[in-house]
């Protein structure tokens, strides 16, 4: 008929058949054409063109509302009536039903969660106002592919005064926590000393008191909501005054403003802002250039060129003191938290979780799509029956989309139930603040997850099926699908393999996890208890000390200043015997006595340690090995060396240990004793009894420095903290690789059956005929080996490269050898064969008269 | 389920049964514009009723010979089925039963409508 009509042209305005043609109803479309060409014509004959045209699009007008609704009446009969044959398809597969909707449900559940957590992740820092117009100061060093966010006191205010396009500059200085103390209570708080300015720069709201005066006096804090109301309640806080504790002295401070607690996802992070002038007022020289602990931030004018601004910054610092190596960068606030400015960072996290998510989502929709193509052979006559029965190709397409649809819409809502009720295990897991609250975001993203599902689990089904010949299927009652078991075959090799990266990349970062933490460090640093130097403490260590090891479960203690779990001290400055002028070494510090070595386990290769017997020990030096080495002596005992203002000798060297993340090789690294540089000390306890040793420890303290506030950790447990980023992306990965072996174990399960469903009548042609049953199993089996054995071969080399790139960050690492491989091998291998083989045992002992009766 | 046909309906089918043999839509929109002395009669009002009428039963269609003068669209005819001719007959008496005995509402001289 269509081809009859092409014979003819219709008379009607193209615009007005278009919109004709688009409104009619299906059944009297093109009769109805006709007769409007009919009127239309008999119009134009008797009254003219115009009369004839304002006939017609009045016509078109007035016809829109009924056309329209309609229109709208059909398709809500055709939907109801596919969501009526879903249902019932849903119901007669009940088998594949629930396989698709866990599959899709878990699959759903990890990406959200993982959307959620990413989001959260990327959203850090950029709650300021003028977020994209602050940037963090970087400080190079030289040539040498080395940043530090610690600059020079001067700096910020100089940049301040000498580029117009920085509006704004402070510095914001964090050191340890301190001890607060108001009347009888004493708590442990993380302090802030910040310019004035840093309350214009970021946007964090005063609850109370002037913004304008609130960091001006170096007598003023700024207390957080939550701090203010640990010490006064709902009491007023305004122009009380507390006693803030460093170095061992207790300053008075007045409250001149309350600030809102700071977001979780913000890097700058403090419970009470005191002005940095307090800090100057403690003995240390904000004026100083050579100085370089102090973090800066500055805010630019709209609209700067940031690159441009950074060439000319660039040697702000060389400008002010001439021999100075020190350059000056800008690294932009909100990519603080994810890159850092020498490249790298977290995001290498964000970009893994995010495919992992997606991959485990591709799990569930190759499921599927594999199981709505195994079920093609019923699904097929349906179609054919629709298409005989005048179903055009766009909507058996529709029909098929309304199916995944509902698939996934039924997925999304067990999932969301499931995301709500795991929600605060999640943030426990990921140690991160994530708020469920159905805002538009959530909502969008869940649309989006799911749109994207519906989408990429229908397509295929929609597709193919829809191009069945309907007369083909009818008569061959459907059983055109030896091209879909073939792609069906493919797609469980690509699940598997994405199901074996997931187990070799969990393997692998659980064992860079145990390697990092139960690495050989070179010394011991198991029943290590840390405390802080705070209060009366440092006055009174040595009666302390003395009462302490009374106790035999207390084997030793030791006063010191050293990072271990944090960043410690670090120095150019050191001089020694042979040096010359332009050598700079970058050495770490750490200010000891004499127990020191014995409490942490340290052992010496040449020389001895600071002993009490010797009053020449105040000015000799221990190093370790690298540094040695970097200075490259051969006879280091006896060697002049300097450092802070000490004259001294090298009076051994340390067998080198690792006091830092094992990201990082071991520095080269300066012991000596400065009798007031301390700020923790360590004790090495007994094994048994660590409570008791505890509580001992705890009234021992509280009796001889009543001002204390006892707070204590565990020295492994804080080296533990530097990998938290590792152990996520450990528990993370763990949990998504036993997910996608689930789904792809589902999916394979789902195949399985099909096929033996498929080859139902083989099988009983085989054992008719004297197939054995360990024969039929095995060529089953063998049919699904052969894709496992395929999809080995492509995981291998891709689990390979990546494992190779996230290992590169660590200066220790694993070998990735071939056993990794062959574990996650043997795994993916021995579940599909249950998962096969139970099928086709239970095919096999089928009785052949039941199979074959229909024949 | 029994619905009562409306009054669009039953002046459809009125004109159908009029129109005998050449009963498609053209024809029934002409008579339609001429007896009711209404011009806003469209085609899509004509339609969507009989595509109604023709679900229920009421009316049955079918195609005519495609011919050159309208665009090679073949009409559409329509008669009315049995079904169809009892209901107009059902409203036909319900009118009567309740017309009777109520008297003319305007006299006609006093103008038409």
């Amino acid at each position: 008929m269509n081809k009859k009509n092409q014979n003819y042209d219709m008379k009607l305005p193209i615009v007005c058949s278009f919109i004709l043609s688009k409104i009619i109803p299906g059944p009297v479309n093109a009769t109805a054409m006709g007769d409007y060409e009919e009127v239309f014509l008999k119009k134009l004959k008797e009254k003219g063109r115009t009369a004839a045209d304002i006939w017609l699009w009045g016509q078109i007008l007035k016809s829109l509302g009924p056309y329209t609704l309609n229109l709208l009446i059909s398709s809500v009969e055709m939907l109801k009536n596919y969501l009526k044959i879903a249902f019932r398809n849903m119901v007669r597969n009940k088998a594949s039903s629930i396989i698709n909707l866990s599959g899709l449900t878990l699959g759903i559940v990890c990406t959200i969660l993982i959307l959620l957590w990413v989001n959260h992740e990327a959203s850090y820092n950029s709650f300021h106002n003028n977020s994209e117009n602050i940037y963090q100061v970087i400080i190079g060093f030289g040539d040498r592919d080395v940043y530090s966010d610690w600059g020079p006191g001067p700096l910020a205010p100089k940049l301040k005064e000498l580029y117009p396009e920085i509006i704004n500059a402070a510095r914001a200085y964090q050191w340890i926590d301190f001890p607060l103390m108001y009347e009888e209570k004493v708590y442990t708080v993380k302090p802030m000393f910040a310019d004035q300015s840093f309350l214009d720069i970021f946007s964090f709201p005063l609850l109370m008191g002037n913004k304008e005066t609130a960091l001006v006096a170096p007598t003023q804090i700024v207390l957080s909501e939550e701090t203010a109301i640990k010490y006064f309640g709902d009491k007023e806080p305004l122009g009380k005054t507390l006693q803030l504790e460093f170095w061992g002295r207790w300053y008075g401070f007045t409250v001149s403003a309350v600030i809102a607690n700071v977001p979780s996802n913000s890097d700058i992070k403090f419970d009470v802002l005191v002005p940095i002038r307090a800090w100057e007022n403690s003995g240390n020289d904000l004026e100083d250039w050579g100085s370089g602990m102090y973090p800066s931030y500055v805010m630019v004018a709209e609209n700067t060129d940031s690159a441009q601004l950074e060439d000319k910054i660039r040697n702000t610092i060389k400008n002010q003191v001439p021999e100075a190596i020190r350059t000056v960068h800008l690294h932009p606030l909100e990519k603080v938290h994810l890159y850092n400015y020498s490249g790298g960072g977290k995001i290498i996290y964000i970009y893994t979780f995010t495919i992992a998510g997606i991959m485990i989502l591709v799990l569930a929709c190759i499921n599927y799509v594999n199981l709505t193509v195994a079920q093609s052979v019923s699904r097929s006559k349906e179609i054919g029956m629709r298409k005989v029965a005048g179903a055009v190709r766009r909507q058996i397409i529709q029909q098929f989309f309304i199916d995944s649809a509902i698939f996934v819409f039924t997925a999304s809502v067990f999932a969301i139930i499931i995301i709500s009720s795991v929600h605060p295990e999640f943030n426990n897991l990921v140690e991160a603040d994530i708020v469920l609250n159905f805002s538009k975001d959530l909502i969008f993203t869940i649309a989006v997850v799911v749109i994207f599902t519906s989408i990429f689990a229908g397509i295929y089904p929609a597709l193919v099926l829809s191009s069945y010949r309907p007369a083909a299927i009818l008569r061959s009652g459907g059983k055109d699908g030896k091209g879909n078991i073939q792609l069906g075959r493919i797609l469980v090799t690509v699940q598997s393999a994405i199901s074996i990266i997931l187990i070799i990349s969990a393997i692998i970062v659980y064992s860079q996890l145990d390697l990092l933490l139960n690495r050989d460090l070179g010394f011991n640093n198991e029943n290590l208890i840390n405390l802080k130097l705070r209060g009366s403490l440092r006055k009174l260590y040595n009666p302390v000390r003395q009462e302490l090891l009374k106790n035999p479960d207390i084997l030793s203690t030791t006063m010191v200043h050293a990072g271990f779990a944090n960043n410690g001290s670090s120095t150019y400055s050191a001089e020694w015997e042979g040096k010359n002028d332009t050598e700079k070494l970058l050495m770490i510090v750490h200010s000891v006595d004499q127990d020191y070595k014995d409490t942490f386990g340290i052992e010496m290769v040449e020389g001895r340690f600071f002993s009490r017997e010797f009053s020449t020990d105040a000015s000799a030096f221990v190093l370790n090995e690298t540094a040695v080495h970097a200075i490259g002596w051969n006879n280091p005992i006896g060697k002049r060396f300097s450092y802070m203002g000490i004259e001294g000798v090298v009076i051994g060297v340390a067998k080198d240990f690792n006091f830092k993340s094992l990201h990082d090789e071991i520095d080269p690294l300066i012991m000596f004793m400065v009798p007031g540089w301390k700020t923790d000390i360590f004790l090495r306890v007994n094994s048994d009894n660590i409570s008791g040793t505890i509580n001992f420890l705890k009234t021992k303290v509280a009796e001889i420095v009543p001002d204390y506030p006892f707070e204590f950790s565990f020295l492994d447990e804080d080296i533990g903290k530097l990998y938290q980023t590792e152990k996520r992306a450990g528990v993370l990965i763990r949990y998504g690789s036993i997910i996608a072996v689930i789904i792809s174990c589902l999916g394979l399960l789902g195949l399985a059956s099909n096929t033996v469903i498929q080859k139902r009548k083989e099988i009983g042609i085989r054992k008719t005929l004297g197939g054995t049953i360990p024969g039929i199993v095995r060529m089953i089996t063998w049919d699904f080996t052969k894709w496992i054995i395929a999809s080995n071969i492509i995981a291998w080399p891709t689990a390979w490269i990546l494992a190779e790139t996230w290992l590169s960050n660590f200066a220790y690492k694993i070998e990735t050898g071939l056993a990794v491989f062959l574990i996650a091998g043997g795994i993916s291998f021995f579940i599909s064969l249950i998962t096969v083989g139970y099928h086709s045992l239970k095919a096999t002992f089928t009785n052949p008269v039941n199979s074959l009766r229909f024949e | 389920m029994k619905e009562l046909l409306t009054r669009t309906d039953e002046l459809l089918l009125l004109t159908i049964y009029r129109l005998k043999e050449d009963a498609y839509t053209v024809p029934i929109l002409e008579h339609l514009e001429e007896v009711s002395s209404r011009k806003n009669w469209t085609l899509a009002g004509i339609y969507i009723p009989l595509l109604k009428l023709e679900k229920n039963g009421i009316v049955e269609s079918y195609l005519g010979e495609p011919t050159s003068q309208r665009g090679g669209r073949s009409k559409r005819y329509y008669k009315i089925t049995n079904k169809g001719l009892r209901a107009l007959q059902e409203v036909k008496e319900l009118q009567k039963t309740m017309w009777d005995g109520i008297p003319d509402m305007i006299y006609s001289d006093e103008g038409d409508l």
